[in-house]
This record gives C-alpha cells, structure tokens and sequence, in this order.
C-alpha cells in the first residue's frame, strides 16, 4: 500500500508538471503488437484516448499474458459477469467504498442543489469496435432506457421522468434532474448504474425506433420477437450479443446465451486504462467462464486449481474446509473479503399480516423481543459457522459510520428467563398439552416459516431455533420449499415469516434500507406497507403507522439532498427509529469470507468489500491482474 | 402391414394430444408462475427486482390469462409449427432444441447401445453358467447398477477421479473445443470425457436387461427341445445360440419402448451432477422456474420419443417373431 | 418311485401316514426358495432392517434431532470389545474412544483426533432420551449408549450439526422403507383390480385398460413427479406430506403391476380347470379367488417385491431434486441430499451411510424378488 501511494504521488506530480501527455509513449500487448504490424489494427496512440485513465496497480506493474478462468451458474450468472469484466461504469467507487470517483468520465461536477450533473468525457474514447465513444451515446442510452415504450427491465433506483440527459458537446454530458437527488452518483457507480455506458448509438440505435424506423425489422431480423426485448437482451443487462460494443477491458467473444458453455472474452484493443508504466491495461489476455449447472462442480474445479480468481456461489462457511485444505494441491490461495452483509439469517415476521390475531400479535413488540432474547444465538455460532462471528441484530456494521448499538445489540443475549417472563406480561400464559402458549384466538401459537431449499444454511439456522423456541412455548414450523413457492407468498402478503440473509450492513445501507423500513419488495417483513413506499398502484398497499411514515419521509427527504453530511444526519434519524421499531429479528454477524486466487496471479488484493452494490471485484479494477509466469 | 402402422400413428396422434393436456396441467400446478421463480432466482443471486419490473413481466407473457386460454394458445401454436418461447433463455425454444438435440440424443442412444452391447453377453453369460461364481458376481454388480441411485454414483465417480487420478470428468469437452466446429479431435476430446456419463446413466438400464435375458434365456434352455438337441450331439454353442438366444431377445426387443425414457430419466440427474451440455439440465431449470413453453415443448418430445420407441419395437418384434406378425390385428 | 429300503429306525414311513408327496404349495416355494442362497441371505438383511424400522428408538444411542455444536462432522468412533488394563489384564467390555476436539479458524472446521486415554464404556440397555416405542410406548430404554450420558457416542458418525448419524439412519429407514411398500400397497390394489378386471372380462375395458397404461407408461416420469410434488400446498403437516409422496410414486406405478395381473388373468382363462369351473356354474367371485388367485399370488408377490426399490430410489431421486421429503423429516432421501456435496465426500464420508444402505435395502429386495420368481411357479420343472 505505501509503494502505491509513493508511486501515484510522484506520478501524479510528474504528470501535473508534463501537462498533455501528446509526447507519452504507450505501450501493448504482444498480440496486439503484431495486428499493429499486420496493419489490421491501428497504433496504440490513436487507440487510446487523449488522456487515459492510469491505473496505479495494488501490488506491482505487471506483464501480459494468460487466460482467468471462473465458473457462471445457470443462464442467469450475469451478475457474475457485470462483477468481473463488466464494471467499467461512467463513475465508480473507489476501492474503500468511501467515494464516488471518475472513471470512463474523466470528471465531473455537481451543483449545490444536486440536480445538475456534469460529467467530462475523454477525447478520442473508443468503443470496442473502434468507433468514438461520445456524450451522444449516453443522451441516447439514458432517453432508451427511460422511454415509456421500453417496456423491458429498468435500472433499479432511478426516476425517469425526473432525469433528462444532454450533450453539450462531443465530451460533455450533463444531467438535469427536476428534483434533487443526492444519492444519484452512488447509483451511477453502483452495479445498477452502468446502463448508460452500456448502449452504444452506432449499434443499439437500430433497435430503438425513435433513432430508426426500421426497428422492429432489425430486431425481428436478429431474432427477438420486439425491438423492447433486442434492447434487454442485447443492449443493457444481458450479454447475448457478442457483437455489441463495450468499454469493458475484454470484449465479448462467445454469447451468454443459456446454450454455451463456455463464454470467454478477449482482449479489448481499445480499452481506455494504462498503467504507471504507460502499459495499456489489461494484462490479462483472456478469459473463460464455464457455466455450469451445480454449485459441486464449481467446489471441483475450485479444489482441482481451475479456478484463478472468483468467490462466486461456491465461497460458503460449508465449503471452506475442503477449499481450504486443497490450497497445496490446486496451486491457490485464499484472500479475505469483509461481507457487507450485516447479517447471516434475519427472522422477519410478517407485521401486516391479514390474519387479524396473528397481525395482533406480530405487531406487540414484546412479542418480538421475546422471541429474540429466546434465541440462543451462540449456539447457531458454534454449530453452524464453526464459530466464526457475533450475535448481531439487523444494522450496519460495527466498522459503518451508521453504527448504532441499540440498533446493533438490542435483544441479543440468550435469556429464555426473560422471554417467557415478557410473553406472560402480554397475556399469553395458557398452554396447551404440548407446552406450546395459546395465542389471541385460543389457538397455540404456530408461526410457519419457509426457507428455500437450496439455501441450506437457512434451514439448519431454523431447525436450531425450532428447538430454542419450544423452551419459551412457541411452535415454529420450520420447513424447506421450493424457493419459487416461498417468494410467491411473500408476493401476495400470505406468509407468517421470512428469513434472508441481510443486505445494508455498510455503504450500501443508503442505496437499499430494506431492513431499516420498509422499502421494496425485500422487505418482506411488511410487504403491504413497502408497496405503499413503492408506489406503484399495487392493491396491496396500505398506509403505515406514524413512525414508519416518518421514517419514509426522512429517506425522500434525504434523497433530495446532495448535502453529505445532512444525508448522514436524516438517515441516523432513520436508524433511531428503526431501532425503537424493532422490526425484524437478526442473528449473526458474518466473519469474514473467502476469495480464491490462484498462486501465479498478481496484485490481487488481500482483503476487499463483498457486497452486491459495490459489485466485488470490480472496484478493485480487474484489468490490473495478471499472471505471474 | 401398412395398415398396421397407420392405425399405430393414428393411436399415437391422440396419445400425444391427451399427454399435452397433462403435461400443460402439471406444470401449471405449482403455485406462481415464471416470473415468481424468475424473482426467487434473482433475489439468491443477490439483485432486487422492483414492483413495475414484474407487472411489466407478467403483461408481457400474458402469465394473467386463464390456463384454459393459454392452453388453447399453446396448441395452436404447436400445431402451427412453432413451439413456443422460453421465458427463460429469451429465445425460440426451437433454437434451445436445434443447438442441444444433437449432443443429447448422442449422449443417450450411446448409452443405450452399450448398454445392449453389455448386457448381452453378460446375460447369456449369466444364464448359461447359472448359479456359477460368474452369475453370482455378474448378477451383483449388475445389481450394485441398478441400487446405487444416479446422482450419488455420479458425484462419487466425479470426486474419486479428481482424488485418484487428478481428472476432472464434468462436462463434455475441454474448455478449447467446447465451441469448437466439430472435427477429429473435437471427437476424440468427447469421446474422453462421455465415457463417465454414459457409465452412470447405462448402469442401471443394463442391470434390468441382464435380469430380463438371464430369465429368459433360463426358461428357454429348460425346454425340451434343446435338451433333445444336446442329446442329439449338436456341439453346446450352436444349441445355445441357434434358437433359445434368439428366442430369448424377444423381450429384450420389445424392452426399447421403456428403455428410451428410463435413460433419458436417468440422464436427468445425472447430466446436473455432470454438467452435461444436453437438454436435461434446460428441462430440470424449466420445470422449475415454470418455464412452460420450453418445459411442455421438452416433455412432449420425451413423450414423442417413447411412442416412437414403442412402435419400432413392437415392429421389430413382429419382424423377428413370426407369430406376432401373423398374430397382428390388421396384418394379412 | 417306490422304495424297497427300510424306513429308517424310529421314523414313521410316510407311505403309511399317507403324508408322502403331500406337501403343499407354500412349502413347495420355500423350498425352491431357499435353493437360492443370495434370496436367502437378503431375506436375513430385510429382516434386519424391518427390525431396525420397527425398534428404531430403541437401537438409537442418540436422539436424531439433538444437535450438538461440538461435534459437528465428527468421524466414527469404532467399537473396541476387548479392554486392556493398565496392568496388562484384559477383559471383554465395548467401550469407544474419545474425542480430542479442536477448532480450526482458518479452514472453519473441527478437528476431531480419536483420544485413547479418554475410554467411554457402553452399557447394554441403558436409560437415556425419551421416545415412544412404536409410536404408542412412552420409554426411554435403549439397546447400547455410553455409561455417562453425556460421552459422546457416534458408532458412524455425526452430521454437519452433530446430529448421530446412526440414530438418523435407523430412523430414515423406517420412513424409507414405509414409503416404499406403502407406495406398493396402493400400487398393487390399483394394479389388481384395474389390471385383474382387464384380463377377465375382456373387451372394450381391456382395451381401454391397454391404451390408458401405454399412455402413463409413455410419461416421462421425473417432470411429472416434480410437478405434482411442488403443487403441494406448503400447509400440510409431514405426515400428509408423506402420503402425497407415496400417493404420487404409486399412481405412476401401477401399471407395471396392472400389466402383469392382467398377463396372468388371460394366461389363466385359457387353463382348463378355470373353465372347468365356469361350466360347474361357480360365481365369477368364486371362480378368482378359489382357483385363479393361488395360481398367480407368488407372481403378484413377485413384481410387488420388485416394485419396492423402485420406490424407495424414486423417493430419494425426488429428494435430490429438492422436493418431495423434506427436512426435518428424516428419510434416506433426505440424508443422501444433505451428503450430496464435495465437501462431505472430501472430509465426512461417513455421511453417505444413507446411500450403502440404498444400496443394501434395493439389493436385497431384488435378490429376494429373484428368488420368488424363481420360486413362484414350484409346478415347473
């Protein structure tokens, strides 16, 4: 860390001092030496734009050569593809996750109100097929993905009617918003927010029919049954279409198409990064992504050292033993990653549940403390995370500057004493033959959860508490379920409980509060009032209490400012609120994970974020690794 | 004969018209539909899907619609040629069949001929040596085939070559010919590698082929004609093999209606575990995710297949056997 | 065959009792029976496992639910019978070794070295964890456990939550193998009625019959089992859950049966006693069941023996699949999915005992299966 450091002052300072770096020479890969030669590809210079981005690598400036292996599960992996190749968004975050720094927009400039965003591109950015890269393309990215017609997937967390886009000029691209929107940088560089550098005019105009009339022949004619669908599929969030052009470090060799099994992707002659060393980034010549069926043959290819970099799918506490003693063998090694997830498994009961007794119930808090201190959480510690993490409640981590202990701790020690204590206060003192506590209707309190079955760790947590919670008299029927079953009564508010591992645990907590109030469709803990947040004309919506309704105007009201420290006041307030609420029930705080990293692989960092928002790897810019022999 | 046949297809026409029914009810009996397991698949991966992008989804694939009405649609389009659209893989499920049918029906009708090819000798084997140390072993590791269920001796064979022989056997190429054009080494690398599939997926089928030709062949050998015929001096191997095999492979005969869907059943699990590039896999995710044009277009073809197996053994049959060909409703 | 030698001394000559040659059919199967050593043999290992589905509390050291955080995956123990004093004296008294236990925070696993100076002895018919004996007895005697009831005492092993992996067993074969001859049963009375009034009356029902069994045949069963399985509602207790499944199995399966009854029943209408007995005037009730049914009930028995391991590895097929049994039911299905990863093959196999005794139970059932068949016609030559 300090050569990088010393490293990027000096160089900063050089490059200041040179100015425009007309007289810089650049240097390429071998293979792209030789087209240079063959005449088929032009000189590095005029490949590169104007001023490029340099990359000042983790460990040491490396070489070229060698192909990164790793495995996708099923047709629908892109998000695996989107962490790895695919995060060159037009802003990024930074490798801590603290800031929001340039990348394919060189930089950038916020008004006070944040609603105007400038963004300044390079001169002379190619996309991958050697056309210019323009602020055109992304006038034309934003206007598709915004446009009523569109009727296919839509970045999450953006409003589109208050969002219009213009090109000032070829390298200027400013975003106007009729309402503030503080969060909106972190959206642009969070996995959701690269849509709009992902649409190139000169290519994906032809699907859209206010830029050519002849779009749904073209789209019919490239096999989609409507110009909506060639945009999904070929344009924004899949990668279906090879010959779509990128700014990615590769370039897309095989289509992810369900049918392949074998992707792979070479190296991108117009990627717009170079080292300190004025080596034009990536070093990696190619890589291959195997999409296979089972999460076992993944561990295989992991333990037999074909894996040279991932922590996709396979990365559990389950697998680490066997991954972990194969090291030798294989020729890997394990690096960390600090989870953002805040929680393992999370109990959510149902609070607007159409039962009224079990609404009645759900809804006492005491009830829900109760059954939290009932939990022995250092059992499911030592069982089943082999001792690895804390009892922890849902809320941002301990190392989050949104840390809040109440919210953190509350109802975290194992004390069935006072549970049973707090259930008897509520009026629940009659029993029935089994020990099992009546509830408001007569009846013994039976509270149905169902896991997906194919994430057994939810299962086995569950079956712990099953027991634990017999010890304070009530009946938790704990089962696994096809997990499209589980989902779908979520949907329809039919479910008692819910449970899910915890998203929100650091920075991403801003971007996706669902355990702090009620948000979106992941907060299965009150569906009916998330939907009333949504807004989105479901008849399942109803108006929440006071409180909640406060804290929901405390997020819209934090949302419209750009103002980062009031934005970290008014979510504070949120967090207060929530930790009186006390919605859901957590219960361990994860450890650290695992990456696999093969031995010959460079500048792989020893420890980094894992969260979906921050899409790990990709800050930590892949296209600096590289093979050592 | 002719006549035969036809009233066979006729027969077959409707068969398949009752199974579609059956099958388009199945798979609408879970409850939800794509776009709730579509949600599920996407929440375990990590992403969020908002409120409008479903509505939008379930407008799009007209999932709201009664199922009489989207039946009846399904049909019509099937009649019409045009198997329909994965929900799933975006794409005609024409496509998904023309790019993995190929491999698929090598895959299986490899298996199905080895399993012939082995069970064969073993059975007459077997039969002719009876209650020999060969029968009891033969009889056993048929047997071990047939108990050991698909999936574990799939992921135990998978686990004991990497450990053994530091190989890994799933999938059915090395990554550099996996989009390859196919060529000489394309198929020795498939030939590499198919042989573990097969060996799990023919395991079970030739257990029950040996059984079936080992008693028959016992029930033959016992008549009084070849023990005349022994008598008579013919050397052992002409009697064995002149007339009880030949009259012993009848029912293996008419054993191909079932042993087409039992390997691709068996070929089911097994091509998860293995990572087979086949259409089980699809067909396993479809079902699951109520994938239903994809899933009912799959299900019929197995379906199809199974018919047609049963028609050309019951022809084959009344080619080898005499009697039946004479004894056959709409024969001469 | 008559025989001019003595009868032998203190023997009734069987001639004189006119038993001679008398025997009647049952005797004349297990006699055919047990010419067969493999059929007899597994007839012994299903008797086992009956015993063990039916005493299954009874033979469990360990409760199958407990859960125990120190000894996730610990290896088998291992009997010892013979003890060894110190001072060189020995005697015969089963007894395990302990375990030293460590845990490992880099790899996130236990370590569990077999510690010989820790000797935990076994009792026969010790008192420990309270269940009901055939589901009615309340008890808590059991047939082995560890003198001090909180030794440990794993004879094949514990599961990722500690759980013993013997008492799982024992209780996953009394669901497994209830599963599968309850999956028979119905598959039998459908197959007996449909196919036995099939191959009886003739005509259009027969005809019927044929065409609705070459269509279920044709289906293919695995996308039928997991559409049927995964419309289950969620609400249903396990016991219900378990009789769908069965249910389920069964209704696919009983064409096979059908087609053998119906095979027999036609077979049969063209014996002469059969008719003989029409003419006579016997009732078509009379008629089945006092001449028809002996001649094919060994054959019944037969495909219905054979029809059990089928059963029992769909049952577990559906299990992989994630449906059908599901935790916290415990059935070998279910063990098997749980096993069904590299990290067990790796570091536990113990864990994959479900799959030996699969393997064993469908065997046996097979072997047996043979030796009625081989058996069940005693008239053949």
């Amino acid at each position: 860390m300090k050569y990088r450091n010393r490293m990027g002052l000096s160089l900063a300072a050089v490059l200041a001092l040179t100015g425009p770096l007309a007289a810089q020479t650049y240097t390429q890969a071998p293979e792209l030496e030789q087209a240079v030669a063959a005449g088929t590809l032009p000189p590095v210079e005029q490949r590169l734009p104007e001023n490029p981005m340099v990359v000042t690598p983790i460990d040491s400036v490396g070489q070229y050569g060698g192909t990164w292996r790793s495995a996708l599960k099923g047709t629908f992996d892109t998000g695996w593809v989107r962490r790895t190749v695919g995060y060159q968004p037009l802003v990024a975050y930074d490798y801590d996750w603290t800031e929001v720094v340039p990348n394919v927009a060189e930089r950038f400039e916020v008004n006070d109100t944040a609603t105007e965003f400038t963004f300044h591109l390079r001169k002379g950015h190619k996309w991958s097929d050697g056309e210019p890269f323009t602020a055109d393309d992304l006038v034309f990215a934003l206007n598709l993905m915004k446009s009523p017609a569109y009727g296919g997937r839509k970045a999450n967390g953006f409003k589109w009617e208050k969002m219009s886009g213009e090109a000032i000029d070829a390298q200027t691209f400013k975003l106007t918003l009729t309402e503030p929107n503080g969060l909106l940088l972190q959206r642009l560089a969070s996995v959701e927010g690269m849509f709009i550098v992902n649409a190139a005019k000169h290519y994906c105009g032809k699907y859209f029919p206010d830029t050519d009339a002849a779009a749904i022949d073209n789209a019919k004619a490239a096999g989609f049954e409507s110009w909506t669908q060639a945009v999904e599929q070929s344009c924004f969030f899949n990668f279906v279409d090879e010959d779509r052009p990128l700014l990615f470090a590769w370039r897309q060799v095989t289509p992810y198409d369900g049918l392949n099994q074998l992707i792979q992707w070479e190296r991108n002659p117009y990627f717009f990064k170079v080292d300190t060393e004025g080596q034009q980034l990536p070093y990696i010549d190619d890589v291959q992504m195997i999409q296979t069926e089972s999460v076992e043959d993944i561990v295989l290819q992991a333990v037999a050292g074909k894996i040279d970099f991932s922590n996709r799918h396979f990365a559990t506490v389950a697998n680490k033993p066997v991954i972990f003693e194969n090291q030798e063998s294989g020729g890997y090694t394990l690096t960390s990653t600090v989870d953002a997830r805040m929680n393992h498994a999370i109990f959510q009961l149902n609070l607007t549940h159409d039962d009224e007794n079990k609404r009645k119930l759900y809804n006492e808090k005491d009830f829900r403390a109760a059954l939290s201190l009932g939990m022995d959480r250092e059992e499911i510690i030592d069982v089943i995370f082999a001792g690895q993490g804390e009892p922890y409640q849902a809320a941002p981590r301990p190392t989050s500057p949104f840390y809040s202990e109440e919210l953190a701790r509350q109802f975290t020690e194992y004390d069935p004493d006072r549970a049973n204590e707090l259930l008897d206060g509520l009026g629940l003192t009659e029993r029935n033959s089994g020990g099992i506590r009546l509830g408001y209707d007569g009846q013994p309190i039976r509270i149905q959860l169902l896991s997906p079955s194919d994430q057994s760790e939810f299962n086995d947590i569950a079956q712990l508490v099953v027991e634990q919670w017999k010890d304070i008299g009530i009946d938790l029927d704990a089962r696994n379920a096809e997990r499209s079953l589980v989902y779908e009564r979520v949907q329809n508010n039919s479910h008692d409980m819910h449970i899910w591992w915890g998203d929100g645990g650091l920075n991403d907590a801003l971007l996706d509060p669902r355990f702090y109030f009620p948000f979106g469709l992941e907060s299965a803990y009150a569906p009916k009032w998330a939907q009333h947040f949504m807004n989105s004309g479901s008849t399942l919506a109803e108006a929440p209490p006071a409180d909640v309704q406060k804290q929901m105007d405390l997020y819209l009201e934090m949302v419209g400012t750009g103002d980062k420290a009031r934005q970290q006041e008014l979510f504070a307030e949120i967090l207060d609120i929530a930790a009186d609420q006390f919605y859901v029930i957590g219960t361990v705080l994860p450890a650290d994970g695992y990456v696999v990293a093969s031995k010959n692989l460079g500048n792989v960092p020893a420890s980094q974020i894992y969260s979906w928002v921050y899409p790990q790897p990709g800050p930590m810019e892949t296209a600096q690794l590289y093979f050592m022999n | 004969m002719l006549t035969y046949i036809a009233r066979r297809l006729v027969t077959m026409v409707f068969t398949l018209l009752a199974l579609s029914v059956v099958v388009f009810v199945v798979i609408q009996l879970p409850p939800g539909d794509f776009v709730t397991s579509y949600i599920a698949t996407l929440a375990a991966s990590g992403e969020s899907v908002d409120q409008e992008a479903i509505n939008a989804l379930r407008d799009r694939y007209k999932l709201d619609s009664p199922v009489l009405v989207q039946y009846a649609s399904w049909l019509g389009e099937l009649l019409r040629g045009n198997l329909g659209y994965s929900f799933e893989m975006q794409m005609p499920v024409g496509n998904i069949f023309a790019d993995r049918i190929g491999i698929s029906l090598a895959v299986e009708l490899t298996a199905v001929v080895v399993m012939w090819a082995v069970s064969i000798p073993i059975g007459i084997y077997s039969a002719v040596n009876q209650y020999s140390v060969g029968d009891y072993l033969a009889t056993i590791f048929g047997f071990l085939g047939l108990a050991v269920p698909n999936f574990l001796f799939a992921l135990i064979l998978m686990y004991v070559c990497y450990n053994w022989f530091g190989v890994t056997i799933t999938g059915l190429f090395s990554p550099e010919y996996m989009n390859a054009r196919w060529s000489v080494g394309r198929f020795l690398d498939f030939a590499s590698h198919v042989w573990a599939p097969i060996l799990v997926i023919s395991s079970a089928g030739a257990a029950q082929l040996v059984r079936v030709l080992r008693a028959n062949l016992l029930d033959e050998l016992n008549k009084p004609y070849v023990l005349t015929a022994r008598a008579k001096g013919l050397p052992r191997r002409t009697v064995i093999w002149r007339y009880p095999v030949r009259v012993a492979m009848n029912p293996l005969v008419s054993t191909i209606g079932w042993v087409l869907p039992t390997v691709i059943s068996s070929s089911f699990v097994t091509a998860i575990v293995l990572n087979l590039p086949t259409l089980s896999p699809i067909l396993l995710r479809a079902l699951l995710s109520q994938d239903m044009y994809l899933a009912g277009a799959l299900i019929l073809f197995m379906g199809l297949l199974t018919l047609i197996g049963t028609l050309i053994s019951d022809l084959l049959l009344a080619w080898i056997d005499p009697r039946i060909r004479l004894g056959m409703v709409g024969a001469n | 065959m008559v025989s001019t030698t003595e009868a032998p001394a203190g023997d009734i000559d069987p001639r004189i009792t006119g038993t001679a040659g008398t025997e009647s059919q049952w005797q004349l199967i297990r006699r055919r029976f047990s010419k067969h050593r493999l059929a007899v043999v597994s007839l012994w290992v299903l008797g086992m496992f009956a015993f063990v589905a039916l005493f299954a509390g009874f033979i469990s050291p360990n409760d199958p639910g407990d859960v125990k955080a120190r000894y996730t995956f610990a290896p088998p123990q291992g009997i010892n019978f013979i003890d060894r004093n110190d001072d060189g004296g020995w005697a015969i008294r089963p007894y395990v070794y302990g375990y030293d236990v460590e845990v490992n925070p880099a790899s996130l696993s236990r370590s569990f070295v077999i510690a010989e100076n820790k000797k935990i002895y076994l009792n026969f018919f010790v008192r420990s964890w309270d269940y009901k004996l055939f589901g009615l007895i309340p008890t808590d005697l059991h047939l082995i456990g560890p003198e001090r009831s909180r030794d440990p005492f794993y004879i094949l092993g514990a599961d990722r939550l500690g759980r013993d992996m013997f008492s799982r067993l024992a209780y996953g074969t009394q669901i497994s193998l209830s599963v599968g001859l309850v999956g028979v049963l119905m598959s039998l009375i459908l197959g007996v009625i449909i196919g036995g009034a099939a191959g009886y009356f003739g005509g259009w029902f027969d005809a019927v019959t044929q065409r609705v069994i070459e269509f279920l045949r044709s289906l293919p069963t695995i996308p039928l089992w997991m559409g049927l399985a995964a419309a289950m509602p969620s609400g249903w207790s396990p016991l219900q859950v378990y009789f769908a499944i069965t249910l389920i199995l069964s209704l696919l399966g009983w064409t096979e049966l059908a087609r053998v009854v119906r095979g027999r029943f036609l077979a049969l209408n063209g014996e002469d006693y059969v008719a003989a007995a029409r003419y006579d005037g016997c009732s078509h009730g009379r008629v089945i069941l006092r001449h028809m049914v002996p001649a094919f009930t060994s054959h019944i028995i037969t495909a219905a023996s054979l029809a059990v391991p089928g059963m029992i590895l769909a049952e577990t097929a559906l299990s992989f699949l994630g449906l059908g049994l599901q935790a916290p039911v415990i059935s070998w299905g279910v063990l098997l999915q749980e096993a069904q990863n590299i990290r067990t093959l790796a570091t536990a196999p113990w864990l994959l005992a479900p799959g030996a005794a699969i393997v064993i139970a469908v065997l046996a059932m097979n072997f047996v299966g043979d030796g009625l068949r081989d058996a069940a016609d005693p008239y053949a030559s």
